[in-house]
């Protein structure tokens, strides 16, 4: 049987991520990287100049004057404000036809990629464990894995295992049983495809089922898989899988999850969520106007 | 929560995890209501900013402003959807669980009866109440079924 990998690859077509955020995603983290880099990168993407601009000149971002240059929006933004713009922007392009098997329409994608984002980005914050920036990026493309799923499987074939009765089994037990691999083994082959960074890559793979033993110790995995949890409690993206998934004790454990903080992150997503769906209903609108 | 009164329209809530979906319908005036709350009540007294995210405040608001648009308690045809658990946890959340034993509580001290509920389970569900007829619909596993009447 062919792996995930060789399936993969041996797709005609494959959604990709646009080479100026692949840019962006592989500078992540990297001092040397200054504003002429960015500028550079950016200057090739005319909608991502676009969106720089509106948001570097946006009131809702505590902008009170416009931004007279991309280099003077580069600058007002950073380059994380910059990637986070970008990529949510992409996200939008890339997931929001993705998960149909998974009964997944593109507001419910939406719903469940921000709200993992924002999630992540919130216990990151708060627990100091791992870099919001990166957490947001991983949460985000968490589960680009429904994307490979629903070509390398085939929607209808995905659709009709998925809609079986579960009797207890885990929604990864069930994709295994019946094609030999899941989505997040999946999204970690299609994330190295596009290049992503292997700690992105690892984040991916590992979001619903994080290893024993945190090898790089700064418990982004963990981060990732409490937020995906946290959506699944709340519904964001929840479609023929539904509830079907565990949650790690040691992840809980490593973030410090109890009942408190569980309620308080949920009610804190719902309300961001909220905001952010909105400025970006307001940058799409500016956009086409 | 969405409160409307008149013949026309639905009220959807999509895609209930261990939130609930509560309707009311009144089928002489037509008065409709969902509310779909996150938890049974806030942490912590006085932090609760946002009184529809939470059973405990939620409800009671769902209710009184029902009656407010001229809804009788007598008439009015209840039902509940969600309250769905993850599939196990270290941990003791059980947040569909305590949402569906405070939505208990409250109907029991108040006297008030669900017509139809789908709560529990595994599976995220798609409420939808219709203000012509009061019809509620449930979508899950992208079959749907009828709630009320059955």
């Amino acid at each position: 049987m062919a792996s995930i990998e060789e399936r993969i690859t041996a797709l005609d077509e494959l959604p990709s991520l646009s080479p100026a955020v692949t840019e962006l995603l592989s500078v992540i983290g990297d001092e040397d990287v200054g504003a002429d880099d960015l500028e550079a990168i950016i200057v090739r993407d005319t909608p991502l100049c676009g969106m720089v601009l509106r948001a570097a000149s946006s009131a809702r971002s505590g902008f009170s004057q416009p931004a007279s240059s991309l280099r003077e929006g580069v600058s007002r933004l950073g380059s994380q404000g910059i990637l986070k713009i970008a990529i949510t922007q992409e996200a939008g392009d890339v997931l929001g036809g993705a998960g149909i098997g998974y009964g997944l329409d593109p507001r419910a994608n939406q719903d469940a990629y921000l709200g993992g984002a924002i999630a992540a980005d919130l216990i990151a914050r708060k627990t100091g464990l791992s870099d919001p920036n990166t957490c947001f990026t991983a949460a985000l493309l968490r589960d680009i894995g429904k994307i490979a799923m629903d070509l390398v499987v085939g929607e209808e074939e995905l659709e009709a295992v998925l809609k079986q009765e579960h009797e207890g089994r885990g929604q990864v037990e069930i994709e295994r049983a019946a094609f030999g691999y899941d989505h997040a083994e999946a999204g970690a082959a299609l994330a190295k495809r596009w290049g992503l960074p292997d700690r992105l890559v690892e984040a991916i793979r590992y979001h619903h089922e994080p290893p024993s033993l945190d090898v790089n110790g700064d418990g982004l995995i963990d981060v990732i898989h409490c937020a995906d949890m946290i959506c699944i409690w709340l519904g964001l993206g929840a479609g023929h899988d539904g509830l079907s998934y565990s949650l790690s004790e040691r992840s809980r454990q490593v973030i410090g999850l109890e009942r408190s903080s569980l309620e308080g992150y949920m009610v804190a997503v719902v309300q961001e969520l909220s905001g952010t769906l909105s400025g970006l209903d307001d940058m799409r609108g500016e956009l086409e106007a | 929560m969405k409160l409307c009164v008149g013949p026309e329209g639905r009220i959807i809530t999509h895609a209930l995890g261990s939130c609930i979906g509560l309707t009311i319908f009144d089928p002489e005036t037509q008065v409709g209501g969902l509310l779909h709350f996150m938890l049974p009540g806030p942490m912590r007294e006085g932090t609760n900013h946002k009184p529809f995210m939470y059973a405990m405040t939620g409800i009671p608001n769902l209710f009184k402003s029902a009656y407010a648009a001229g809804a009788s308690k007598g008439r009015l045809v209840v039902c509940a959807a969600g309250g769905a658990e993850i599939l196990k946890e270290g941990s003791s959340f059980d947040i569909g669980r305590r949402n569906r034993t405070m939505m208990r509580k409250l109907f029991w001290k108040s006297n008030v009866v669900l017509a139809g509920e789908d709560t529990g389970g595994s599976a995220a569900r798609t409420m939808t109440l219709c203000l012509q007829t009061g019809r509620v619909t449930i979508k899950s596993k992208g079959e749907e079924t009828m709630l009320w009447p059955r």
